[in-house]
Order: structure tokens, then C-alpha cells, then sequence
């Protein structure tokens, strides 16, 4: 769960759902592209740039969905940085869907 | 002892009996037959290769033996039996080697697992692999005979035999089936090179298989470090043209190419990735066959002075 100051001040408020990679997965990185083994279907997937950023990320340690939009926002060339937060939430969708990731709940177990 | 040292008759005996057991390099295979006329076929074929003692474990074991009952005589059949099952409906007779092959080929793609099996030619020169993926009409074959006929060695012309350990490519040597016009282009290219029987009517049209030497036989236990990826495309409108290949999408290629890599899993997963990250990667659109050689030749050399061979995992 990610929390941030309100503008109170001392409030925090959650923001946008937890995620984290899979245990196992295996990145292969051949220069402009990866390749990633999922340990659970034993699908092999080819990820650009982004989604190869943000499973980077979680292969590290869970992040909110609001890391995620940072992270990216900072990545992004600064035309494309409006559309930041859109862009996580499908990148997040995607690895999702191919499972390589998962949402945790708030006890910080796989919720989905 | 080597099989064309002895008769004809000697092979028949022994196809009849216990068996000819060929150790083809990554794999020993036992072939038995009643079929009479398939002994000189395999002794044309696989004369280079050394007759293994009849106790030798076995990775593959074909029996083809003709079929029993009343259309034995009118419409004459034979029977596919691979380590003791027979998996399949029966066959006309008139084709005992290229079944024999396939059955070979089916067994082995089955049961290889210990290896990640990739479809594709694999020659060697130097030490370094060039490794030739097949898709439809790719002419994986042509290019990989050829190029075995201009001083490459051959390692297979069907298997990819990749150890998982270091991802070194293990020759797997067979007759390399040639089909079709591929036949006639070989005859052309390599009049020296001897070429078996003709097979009209098979499943893939007109099949040929060309007989290896026996320096390259007795090379069927070195194994050479991948170095290049060869997708080829024989294309009769294309003298020459040549692209370099991403390795993420090589390596969805090779993997989606692969006879067994859903059953190896991670394990496929670590040898393809080292293979592709070994390995430059290229797509090859070619009528010319001596230009494609030449581009091959220049690619495995470029990485012989670009690498150092790196010492086999033990």
C-alpha cells in the first residue's frame, strides 16, 4: 500500500493498488528488448522498454501504482509524460494478464 | 567395425536379428527390419558410421517390419514399430527408408529430453556453430548440405542438439534428407557427394538422402560453441539479401521452432538465452547459394576474430 501527504499535512491517504512480480521470473536482456520466462505458465514473453522498467521494478520489491506512474513519468520522453498514469495502468494490465505480476492485498499477500 | 565394411547380406542379418545400432553422436539408435531390400540402402548411407555392440543402451529403438494378411500381396504394407509400440497406421512398402528415418527422427524429437531440441541444420567451422532453423520452405536442408560440402562440418541437418549445461551444440548425425528440387540442386552443387535412392510419394514429395563422410562421422562427439543464427529463406525471386535479426525475436523463433522446449521449461529458457546471447542473429532471403555460403562463411569468421571460445562446462 502506497500512502501520501494530504494536504492537511499529517494525513496520509492510501493511493492505487500494490503489485509485485512473481518469485522465479527470469529476465534475459538483449539490448533493445527482454525476454522473460514466466515460472508459472513456462511461457517465454518479449517485453519493450516500459513493461521491461516496470517489472524491473517489481522484481526488486513491491510498488504502488503510484510508483509505478513516477517511475515512468521520469522515464518518459516530456511529450509523452501527460499520459503517464494511463500508460502505467497498461503496462500494469498487461503484465498482469500474462501473469507475470500480481496485486497484493493490504496483509501483503497475492490478492490477484 | 564400420557398417560398409560389411556385406549386404551382413546388415540384412543383422536388421533381422538383434539390430544395427549406430551411435549418431548425442544419441545411439537401433534400427531393425525384415524388409529385405533396406540393407543396402543403409549400408550406402550409413557406411561411415561404427556398428555398436548389440548391449549398447539405446535412445531411440525402429523396428520396421513387413505387415502380415492377405494385402501383403496386392497392396504390400509395412509396419512403423518405435521401442516396441506401434503408434501408427501402416505404411505402402515402397518407401522402408524415408519411414525409417521419420520414425528415427519422431523417436528421438519424443524422447531427447535431456538436450533442448531445436529444428534446425547445424553446421560447424572453427569451433563456432552456425545454427539454421527451419520453417516451411525455408530450405533449411539445401543449406545446410550445401554449406557441409565447402568445409563446414555437420552436426545435423534436422536437430538442433543443445546441452543444456553450456548451451555447446552436440552433433546428431543422420543421412541429411534432401527433398524435392533441393536434390537436383545439391547433385549440381556437390556432383561428388553421395546421394541414396529416390523416394517419389512421400509425405513431403520426392525424398533423397545424402550419406556422410567418415571424418565427419568420427567427429560426432565434438561439440562446437554456438556463434551465428542463420534464418534462411530460399527465395527464387531473391539472389541475395541478408537483415540482421533483434535476439529477443530470435530467440521467439527458436523457441516457438523447438521440438521439445515447453517440456524443458527453465532449463530451455537459461540454454536458448545463452545460445542467442552467444550468437549473431540474421535473416537470410537467398536464391544464390554460393553467396549465402560466402555471408555465412565471412559471419563465423568475423566471430571467430570478434570471441574466444569459452572452455565447455564440465
Amino acid at each position: 500500500m502506497h500512502w501520501r501527504n494530504s494536504s492537511a499535512g499529517t494525513t496520509i491517504v492510501p493511493v492505487g493498488a500494490t503489485f509485485s512480480a512473481i518469485p522465479g521470473v527470469r529476465i534475459l536482456d538483449f539490448d533493445s528488448e527482454v525476454v522473460v520466462f514466466n515460472p508459472r505458465s513456462w511461457d517465454a514473453h518479449i517485453l519493450n522498454s516500459a513493461a521491461e522498467m516496470v517489472l524491473g521494478l517489481l522484481t526488486h520489491s513491491p510498488r504502488t501504482q503510484h510508483d509505478i506512474e513516477v517511475a515512468l513519468f521520469d522515464a518518459l520522453a516530456e511529450e509523452e509524460r501527460a499520459s503517464a498514469s494511463a500508460h502505467a495502468e497498461r503496462v500494469l494490465n498487461d503484465l498482469r494478464s500474462v501473469g507475470l505480476i500480481v496485486e497484493l492485498g493490504q496483509d501483503g499477500l497475492a490478492s490477484r | 567395425m564400420r557398417v560398409a565394411e560389411i556385406t549386404d547380406a551382413g546388415v540384412r542379418e543383422r536388421l533381422a536379428a538383434k539390430g544395427l545400432t549406430i551411435d549418431c553422436g548425442a544419441a545411439v539408435v537401433r534400427i531393425q527390419s525384415d524388409v529385405p531390400e533396406l540393407a543396402a540402402m543403409l549400408r550406402l548411407l550409413y557406411g561411415a558410421f561404427q556398428i555398436e555392440p548389440d548391449d549398447v543402451v539405446t535412445d531411440a529403438s525402429v523396428m520396421l517390419r513387413l505387415a502380415r494378411g492377405s494385402r501383403r500381396v496386392f497392396r504390400p504394407q509395412i509396419e512403423l514399430w518405435l521401442d516396441g509400440n506401434r503408434p501408427f497406421e501402416r505404411y505402402p512398402r515402397d518407401t522402408p527408408l524415408p519411414l525409417v528415418e521419420w520414425g528415427v527422427n519422431f523417436a528421438l524429437a519424443k524422447r531427447l529430453h535431456c538436450y533442448l531440441l531445436l529444428h534446425s541444420g547445424v553446421v560447424e567451422m572453427g569451433g563456432r556453430a552456425v545454427v539454421i532453423p527451419a520453417m516451411p520452405g525455408s530450405g533449411k536442408s539445401t543449406l545446410t548440405v550445401a554449406l557441409s560440402q565447402r568445409g563446414f562440418r555437420l552436426l545435423s541437418d534436422e536437430f538442433g542438439v543443445v546441452r543444456l549445461s553450456d548451451s555447446r551444440l552436440l552433433p546428431l548425425l543422420r543421412p541429411a534428407a534432401l527433398k524435392n528440387e533441393s536434390i537436383d540442386v545439391i547433385s549440381r552443387f556437390a556432383p561428388d557427394a553421395i546421394l541414396g535412392p529416390r523416394f517419389p510419394k512421400t509425405r513431403k514429395g520426392t525424398v533423397a538422402h545424402l550419406a556422410l563422410d567418415a571424418s565427419t562421422v568420427d567427429e560426432r562427439h565434438t561439440p562446437a560453441q554456438p556463434a551465428v543464427v542463420v534464418f534462411p529463406r530460399y527465395d527464387p525471386t531473391v539472389e541475395f539479401e541478408l537483415d540482421s535479426v533483434p535476439k529477443a525475436r530470435a530467440f521467439g523463433r527458436l523457441a516457438v521452432n523447438s521440438f521439445n522446449y515447453e517440456v524443458l521449461g527453465p532449463d530451455a529458457f537459461d540454454a536458448l538465452g545463452r545460445l542467442v546471447a552467444l550468437s549473431d542473429c540474421y535473416e537470410l532471403r537467398y536464391s544464390d547459394l554460393d553467396r549465402a555460403i560466402d555471408a555465412i562463411t565471412l559471419f563465423v569468421r568475423r566471430a571467430d576474430s570478434a570471441t574466444t571460445l569459452e572452455e565447455p562446462a564440465s
